[in-house]
């Protein structure tokens, strides 16, 4: 791990809002948490469930930076708010979700604003949950600024539907992945299934990719989001043990 | 009524845009009333109710204005009985306003 500020292996940490440019040089908004010490750090990306910069995404970004992280939750519905961050999630969620290309980009501008803070070392990771799992898939495919990713329980990744917003299947994009995937679900998820599960670890060999998947018993969607009733103690124990051994391989 | 805590997290992602229905009328958020022009309905995860899997309403002004949500997270009994409640109540309102 990261050395943090103190002897017992606990630091403080500091947050704010920051604005960086995103898909088509659009300034958007992201939510950013850091070490309290002067770094430098690895930085994450935190993509957030469907419901937005909400309060648990926030916290997502606590956890990482209190782990000796630069964190970085890009605010992908920048563009339709103001409102609050579930309000303004449901309208982008009803009007069809965040366009792939334009959370490429968006996820894109993180990775640039990170690289030129002073205190992150510019190795990058990725993290996301629910869409935003689905999301790590479709960013890691299209760039070159990462050096580990982790998706968690990520939906329509083997995606049967197609629509204009979300032209293309994730797992269609696996020979463009540039850095080493992590899966992590829940046994009993039926989005993702196990068998969709299988078939992207399929995918991932036939390309030759690092891959990587963990899922938990008595565990379905959801099982990290604390605030819901999917949260599944056992599984996020687990579950957060895997993603900080992960980042501590690929991004020290 | 079901129970409020599913036991399994077989939630599905919702995927695609939801139709709109064009509505006239008024709601109350917390805040304020607000005109409502467009209500979108469908299931998914819901962000506050204790549920898995929720029947969700979303109410919206003219200009979809995010701030204008006034939101439902519904169970699917509850839902069910809503929308009977709604029909009951257009029918008997059509009839009196026809008989008046």
């Amino acid at each position: 791990m990261t050395t943090l500020d103190t002897p017992n292996g606990y630091g403080g940490i500091s947050t704010e809002i920051v604005q960086f440019s995103g898909h088509n040089g659009d300034s958007i908004g992201g939510y950013l948490a850091r070490p309290a010490g002067p770094g430098p750090y690895p930085g994450v990306i935190v993509i957030p469930e469907i419901f937005g910069l909400v309060d648990h995404a926030r916290e997502m970004t606590f956890k990482f930076a209190g782990h000796g992280y630069v964190a970085l939750a890009p605010d992908l519905w920048h563009r339709e708010g103001p409102g609050a961050p579930e309000d303004v999630s449901a309208k982008v969620r009803g009007d069809g979700g965040v366009p792939d290309d334009r959370c490429i980009g968006d996820c894109e501008g993180a990775a640039t604003h990170l690289k030129g803070l002073d205190y992150c070392t510019g190795k990058l990771g990725v993290i996301g949950f629910c869409s935003g799992g689905r999301q790590v898939v479709l960013f890691s495919c299209n760039t070159s600024s990462l050096s580990a990713a982790v998706s968690c329980y990520g939906g329509r990744v083997v995606q049967p539907e197609l629509s204009e917003r979300m032209p293309k299947a994730p797992i269609d994009m696996i020979s463009g992945l540039q850095c080493p995937l992590m899966n992590l679900s829940g046994d009993e998820d039926q989005n993702p299934s196990p068998e969709q599960v299988e078939r992207l670890r399929q995918e991932m060999e036939t390309h030759g990719k690092t891959f990587e998947s963990h899922s938990y018993p008595e565990a379905g969607h959801a099982f990290f989001a604390d605030y819901r009733p999917s949260y599944r103690q056992a599984a996020a124990v687990e579950g957060w043990q895997h993603v900080f051994e992960y980042f501590e391989k690929y991004l020290s | 009524m079901e129970a409020p805590y599913a036991q399994k997290g077989n939630s599905m992602c919702r995927f695609g845009p939801v139709p709109v229905i064009e509505i006239s009328g008024s709601a109350k958020g917390a805040a304020r009333w607000t005109s409502v022009a467009q209500a979108q309905v469908y299931h998914d995860h819901p962000y506050s109710a204790p549920f898995e899997d929720a029947v969700i309403v979303d109410l919206l002004n003219q200009d979809r204005d995010a701030s204008s949500r006034v939101g439902l997270e519904l169970s699917a009994d509850s839902a069910r009985a809503l929308g009977h409640a709604l029909l009951e109540a257009a029918e008997e309102l059509t009839e009196h306003q026809t008989s008046s």
